[in-house]
């Protein structure tokens, strides 16, 4: 079977998982037990391969661009792995069968499944992007599992994800790093490169942070505090996961990288000092637990702790030790896992306190749990004593001075000790001692039993006969760059170890008789709090921070949001103008600039900007606004552009008219707050004008003409046939640019409308005011006359009728004739449409009432149909070549152009929207009916809570 | 497709939008899905032409190159209308599901919205850019009042000034530049000196403007406060459209006009590196899911703006890679909350709790959704922060620890954030038995409790997410157009010929 079968094949048993769990509930658990061992027998032809000495290997394209590819591996290494990953998992599933209870079990298989995939692909990767692919595949798989064990597992199944995760983002850093640094993304190349030898910097950077990637999943000090508190899983999640899987995960990339940094100092001293404190650590915390299972976890971090400090001693016989070591412990962890989740079964309960005598029920499991524990606390003929007695024995290999080794190994015999004694304190404890009655306690099931003790009891033999693992190992270790690998032998003579070992032994055995003082000494817990509580801590922290974040821009009034953007751009104009003026090379400025009406009017714009900012009246505001609006009009007409300058004037008038209307709805006074404390906006209204006004100065005025605009003066009026350079540009050259503007203008009137729509009616004029006059006088309006023009606005207005009856006809053929004109002379569609609208703003303003002018339908009609036609202009342009290309024809001896019925387009657009502003803001009742009932959307009734 | 056919994809929608508000309503639904749907098939089409003609170009009028406005199409170009098509296209489909397709003229504001994007997208001259920019934020000012809560009111008062203040900026940005070089034609700026400091400063406002709208930090604040105060829907469109065509016209505009200018890079490194943090962070301080995201929105700005930093060839595709990631999968996140708010009317943490166990669909689509949002497998995410990181590791030692750095420390903010809102909304106890049911809400729950989502409510977030997936999988095509788009920013000779040949 090839890798890549291999992995095809166990990405598809999740997507088994459903139909097999729907059909079998947890009996899904035999098929794909046997579907384990079925693949792992399939991987024997390629076994063979590898263990006589060559490699398979396997790669398909994924993505060519970065040369990242599904590159498949198998070597020594990596096959000890699969095998631990599928055959323990077998095992496993065997044992969930009856552990589990009975219902579906989706997300317990469906997840255990993904996360052998995940293990198996990131074993046999040998691309370094799929391998940290799989490694976070694993930690997710290993999140979903523990969050799935209740309630009481989220919190701690999003620790758990916490770690693993920081422990893969330093892993993709030194992936990166390592890629561009060696130059391929091929994991075999990447270790096997010049790099770590030439750049010993770098390669201690990256050493330390796959370092960190490994020790987050191999639970290493102080990333520790998950793998405890994973114990919220189910057991055999637990089995599988902390004894065989994810811990290992850890341990194999360190293992792979090894090759890479065993002889950087760095990477020596991390994982050594690293292992062997976390290793006594964990085993005096081991110590201390009631609850098997956490026990179990203790001694899981302990024991990784000595294979990490084995990897970290580097030598070929450290690194055999590490691997015979991730066998024997994934042998009898696994196992052990299994037997707390017998006894849980069988006692109800795994508190060693409440745990009554029970080798009287069940000493099977009595007799497995003592095989288990002894190969776990070393003692021969162990597969476990074998393992550890070359871990204690490579200690002395440590790279420095020979005390090194000697502290190493010291560290190690006092890890040792306390192995020792948890290990017996999960026996005596378990079975032996236990003041509780036995009864409601029942022997194991053997279909629970067996599953569990199967990896146990194989250590036995593996132990008595270790020769047998001496290919595998020694084709693992020479995976990992050595050479031959260290043979292994259960008797090796009177070595330091084997002295070690046996001190350990004593010393355990004697402390544990007596064990109740010892207890009573050790105590639960010393320390102030649990790794999970500083964890919470950060989190809160961070926390903390984000709400920092938020809030510092918790505001919806504008002002706080425009301050930001207003004062990067003083920055950047500012800062800009400096290193202009600094480089010296300014271009002169064009002759004839200056001329004295600018003076007056930058005066007069600037005092009506002013008056505008400190009026506390909405109206008197509005009034200055207006005036800056002329004091500009009639800058455009000092220009020289009277089109521009037409256009603008109408526009004043119309927008102060149009505010005026929205006016009635609002308070009459702004009650200017700011206006207090007006020096920080003062200061950046300054220094954003002078930067502004430097800015500009240093960059307009200061070339010649340009291409365009000698285009336009000398080519334009041949090429359009209009002498209007100011409309031609308008609605020929750039009628790409007025189209859009144009669908701004008309759309913003069915924008206004669509607004409205949504807003309940008695909302904006509330039922008791419809019929008042809403514009109220400001201040106190004495004059009986005026009075009585408001009260009876009838006789007042007839005099402005009369008028109007004169003054529209006037403008609306006024209107046509700056319409036609347009081509060329000053006028165009847009100046023509706004003298129109103000013929409808006069017969609005002549009305005694505020009712509309026009029909709803008419406006909308007159937007849509004046943007159409501006399309459909544009798109008998095609007829010729291209999109709003103008085509020119001679009509009665008039030259024509289409963009003549663009301007019609405009003209419509234009008066539509002005009408509609009338109508819809400045008329009482809404009364424009919607089309369709206007949906109630789910959010309207939201409450808005928390702010 | 031909050079002479591109004005159509921004003419079509417009018409769509013109006739929208002359039909009845359903009718005009009817127009507001094909316009995606067409302006989808046109990036295809162009995508496919681009295959072997890298540059098509049309002066609009058929007037000299150089004095007309030319629309231009690149790869960039054609995978940006492509995606955004893509998404607009759910978006609607969710309108119209909820309901809120019906609101009067929502279709013509919308068609008119993405004849606005793709006429940004399109343009190769800056006051035109102006142009379809003020397109794409009339209806926006309508769009952002319409839906969403009472707050959206106030909001949309927000969302109109700093969009005017912003558009000011970039007009007076365009005059500077005019003033400078006397053109506004991309392609005609490209021969201007990028060393020029005038030139510069000129460019450099309109590249201000387009990062306020973009939302990087500090001028980041109007976005989160502004965007989940509208519809679930809205927000959606506007993410992937709004402060995307401002980050398309920040790689078009700094790439071509400036060469990408090396001595800004550690600034805007820092600048963007900053935008991540705060993005990843804010989001954790926020308690709903809406506003959560949008927080994220600022993240993924920075994450994709640190291609530009960058400025390599691999730099600038990554960039673009994790933009057509996060407007992928930020729909299909923003919909999901949509889908949520339109079964139980709220999207606030305290109104929300078990979902996991209650909503299975919803809670697979948002938790991939999320996980491809941190960056896990198996989701474009995954290749979206692989490849950002792959293209910080090519820069020089100090650079490449600060964006390392950031990159790790925002990952972590996006992962708390996100697990906290899972936290919140997906586990807990069920929704009937809720804590919060009793304290501060004295009115009885605003859902009755056997409330249950519909099914084709999760269907456009679904399908959006599905394409992350996909990407996951076969990531070598959209790669490959990334490095192709990344190729036409860097070497600008095939675009210049173009239009000024058209």
């Amino acid at each position: 079977m090839t890798l890549m079968w291999l992995l095809a094949a166990l990405a598809t048993v999740p997507v088994l998982v459903v139909p097999l769990t729907s059909a079998l509930g947890r009996r899904a658990g035999w098929p794909l037990a046997i579907g384990f061992l079925a693949l792992a027998a399939a991987m024997i032809p390629s076994a063979r391969d590898v263990l006589d000495g060559g490699e398979v290997a396997q790669t398909v394209a994924w993505l060519p661009a970065l040369d990242i590819d599904l590159a498949l591996r198998l070597d020594g290494l990596a096959l000890v792995f699969v095998m631990i990953a599928l055959v323990i998992g077998a095992a496993v599933f065997l044992y969930s069968v009856e552990y589990l209870g009975e219902s579906r079990q989706l997300g317990f298989y469906l997840w255990m499944t993904a996360f052998a995939f995940g293990m198996v692909g990131l074993v046999l990767a040998d691309d370094l992007i799929l391998l940290f692919a799989c490694w976070e595949i694993t930690s997710l798989a290993s999140f979903l599992l523990i969050a799935r064990s209740g309630s009481g597992a989220e919190s701690a199944s999003a620790r758990t994800l916490f770690m693993t995760f920081v422990g893969g983002l330093t892993l993709l850093i030194a992936v990166v790093l390592m890629i561009v640094a060696t130059g391929t993304t091929s994991l075999s190349q990447a270790l096997a490169s010049d790099v770590w030898a030439d750049r010993p910097g770098f390669t201690a950077v990256v050493a330390v942070l796959v370092a960190v990637a490994g020790f987050t999943k191999a639970a290493q000090f102080p990333f520790h505090p998950w793998l405890p508190d994973a114990m919220a899983a189910a057991t055999p999640v637990s089995a599988y996961l902390h004894a065989a899987a994810v811990v290992k995960a850890g341990i194999y990339l360190l293992l792979r990288f090894s090759e890479a940094f065993s002889d950087v100092p760095v990477w020596n001293a991390l994982l050594i000092s690293v292992g062997l404190f976390t290793a006594a650590m964990a085993a005096l915390f081991a110590f201390q637990q009631h609850d098997l299972k956490r026990l179990m976890a203790y001694s899981t971090v302990s024991q990784l702790g000595l294979i990490t400090a084995a990897i970290g001693v580097g030598t070929e016989k450290a690194l055999t030790a590490a691997v015979i070591h991730t066998i024997a412990h994934a042998l009898f962890k696994s196992g052990l896992f299994m037997m707390v989740g017998v006894i849980d079964h069988s006692a109800g309960t795994r508190d060693l306190r409440r745990l009554p005598e029970l080798r009287r029920v069940m000493p099977w499991s009595f007799a497995t749990v003592i095989l288990g524990t002894a190969g776990m606390a070393g003692i021969p003929p162990l597969l476990g004593f074998v393992s550890k007695e070359t871990i204690l024995g490579s200690m002395l290999e440590a790279p420095g001075p020979a005390w090194v080794g000697m502290l190493a190994l010291a560290a190690a015999g006092t890890g040792s000790v306390l192995t020792f004694a948890y290990s017996a304190k999960i026996v005596l404890g378990a079975f032996v001692d236990g003041e509780r009655e036995l009864k409601d306690c029942h022997g194991p099931g053997a279909w629970l039993f067996l599953p569990a003790a199967a990896p146990i009891w194989v250590g036995l033999p593996l132990g008595l006969a270790v020769g047998v693992l001496n290919t595998p190992v020694e084709r693992a270790v020479q995976a990992m760059g050595s050479s031959t690998a260290y043979p292994l032998k259960l008797w090796h003579g009177l070595a330091p170890e084997l002295l070690v070992t046996a001190a350990a032994i004593a010393v355990g055995a004697a402390l544990m008789t007596r064990r109740r003082a010892l207890y009573r000494v050790v105590g639960d817990n010393f320390l102030p709090g649990t790794g999970a509580d500083a964890l919470e801590r950060i989190f809160d922290e961070a926390g903390d921070l984000g709400r920092r974040i938020s809030q510092t821009v918790a505001a919806d009034h504008p002002r706080r949001h425009v301050v930001p953007p207003l004062i990067v751009l003083t920055l950047l104009l500012g800062v800009g103008s400096l290193a202009i003026l600094t480089s010296g090379d300014v271009p002169a400025t064009q002759p004839d600039l200056w001329r004295p009406v600018d003076v007056g009017l930058l005066v007069l714009i600037a005092l009506g900007v002013i008056g505008t900012c400190l009026a506390d009246s909405r109206i008197a505001a509005t009034v200055s606004l207006g005036g800056v609006g002329i004091a500009v009009t009639v800058q455009l007409f000092a220009l020289g552009a009277p089109d521009v300058g037409l256009t603008q004037l109408m526009v004043e008038v119309l927008t102060v008219l149009v505010i005026m209307l929205v006016l009635r709805q609002l308070p009459g006074r702004f009650g200017h707050s700011h206006l207090r404390r007006p020096g920080g906006p003062l200061v950046l209204a300054g220094g954003l004008g002078v930067a502004a006004g430097v800015a500009t100065w240093l960059l307009t005025g200061r070339r010649e003409k340009s291409v365009p605009a000698d285009y336009y003066l000398t080519e334009g009026t041949e090429v359009t046939g209009g002498d209007n350079l100011v409309n031609v540009i308008l609605v020929e050259f750039r009628a790409l640019d007025t189209l859009g503007e144009l669908a701004v203008l008309g759309l913003a009137g069915v924008a206004i409308v669509a607004v409205l729509a949504t807003i309940p009616s008695r909302t904006l004029d509330p039922p008791g005011r419809t019929h008042r006059p809403s514009l109220r006088p400001v201040g106190a309006l004495r004059d009986p006359q005026a009075r009585t023009a408001l009260i009876d606005p009838e006789s007042n207005l007839r005099a402005f009728q009369l008028l109007l009856r004169v003054v529209v006809p006037v403008l609306l053929v006024l209107s046509a004739v700056i319409f036609w004109r347009g081509h060329n002379a000053p006028g165009g569609g847009f100046i023509a449409a706004l003298v129109a609208s103000a013929a409808v703003a006069l017969v609005y303003l002549s009305r005694p009432d505020d009712r509309a002018v026009g029909s709803p339908r008419v406006h909308i009609a007159l937007i849509g149909g004046g943007v159409l036609t501006a399309l459909v202009t544009g798109l008998i342009g095609y007829a010729d070549s291209s999109f709003l290309q103008p085509l020119y024809g001679t009509v009665a001896g008039t030259k024509l152009s289409t963009s003549l019925l663009f301007d019609v387009g405009v003209y419509a657009a234009v008066l539509g929207v002005v009408m509609v502003a009338f109508d819809r803001l400045g008329a009482s009742p809404p009364d424009v009916p919607a089309e369709e009932p206007a949906a109630e959307t789910p959010t309207d009734r939201t409450k808005e809570g928390i702010v | 497709m031909t050079g002479s056919l591109l004005p159509l994809l921004v003419v079509v929608p417009l018409l769509g939008a013109a006739l929208g508000a002359l039909v009845p309503g359903s009718i005009a639904r009817v127009m507001l899905v094909l316009s995606p749907v067409l302006t989808t098939a046109g990036g295809v089409a162009l995508l496919v032409t681009h295959g072997d003609t890298p540059v098509l170009a049309q002066d609009v009028g058929g007037f000299v190159a150089g004095i007309a406005i030319p629309l231009v199409s690149d790869t960039f170009t054609a995978v940006m209308i492509t995606v955004t098509g893509l998404t607009t296209t759910a978006c609607i489909v969710f309108a119209l599901i909820t309901g809120e397709a019906r609101l009067r003229f929502f279709p013509t504001l919308v068609m008119m919205l993405s004849a606005g994007v793709n006429g940004a997208l399109l343009t190769g001259d800056l006051f035109n850019l102006f142009v379809f920019i003020e397109v794409m934020l009339l209806p926006s000012y309508a769009l952002i009042a319409m839906t969403g809560t009472w707050r959206r009111l106030g909001v949309g008062r927000l969302f109109v000034v700093i969009n005017l203040v912003t558009s000011t900026i970039l007009l007076i940005g365009i005059g500077l530049v005019y003033g400078v070089a006397g053109s506004v034609n991309l392609a005609v700026l490209t021969d201007m000196d990028a060393d020029d400091p005038r030139f510069r400063l000129a460019v450099g406002v309109v590249l201000l403007a387009l990062t306020v709208k973009a939302g990087v930090v500090p001028m980041h604040g109007w976005l989160p406060r502004a965007y989940p105060a509208t519809s679930a829907t809205v927000m959606a469109l506007f993410s992937a459209l709004h402060t995307k065509v401002a980050i398309y016209a920040v790689f078009r505009i700094h790439q071509t006009v400036l060469d990408g200018a090396a001595e800004w890079m550690t600034l805007l490194l820092v600048l963007f590196t900053l935008t991540m943090l705060v993005g990843a962070y804010g989001s954790l301080g926020e308690r709903m899911v809406r506003r959560s995201l949008a927080w994220q929105m600022i993240a993924g700005v920075g994450y994709i703006l640190v291609g530009v930093g960058i400025g390599t060839q691999l730099g600038l595709a990554a960039g673009l890679f994790y933009m057509v990631h996060h407007i992928l999968v930020m729909g299909s996140l923003l919909l999901s909350s949509g889908a949520i708010e339109h079964a139980y009317r709220t999207n606030q943490f305290v109104g929300l709790s078990g979902l996991m166990r209650r909503e299975r669909l919803l809670a697979v689509i948002m938790a991939l959704g999320m996980m491809s949002l941190i960056g896990f497998p198996p989701s474009s995410g995954f290749f979206g922060k692989v490849g950002i990181a792959r293209a910080v590791a090519d820069l020089d030692g100090f650079q490449i620890w600060l964006v390392l750095g950031a990159l790790l420390v925002a990952s972590i903010g996006t992962l708390l954030a996100m697990s906290r809102l899972w936290a919140d909304v997906f586990w807990g106890p069920p929704m009937e038995e809720m804590p919060s049911r009793g304290k501060g809400h004295t009115e009885p729950p605003v859902v009755p409790d056997d409330t249950r989502m519909r099914l084709r409510t999760l269907v456009p977030a679904g399908a959006l997410l599905l394409m992350s997936l996909a990407i996951f999988v076969v990531p070598g095509p959209l790669w490959e157009l990334c490095l192709q788009a990344a190729d036409g920013l860097l070497d600008v000779t095939a675009y210049v010929e173009t239009v000024t040949a058209s």
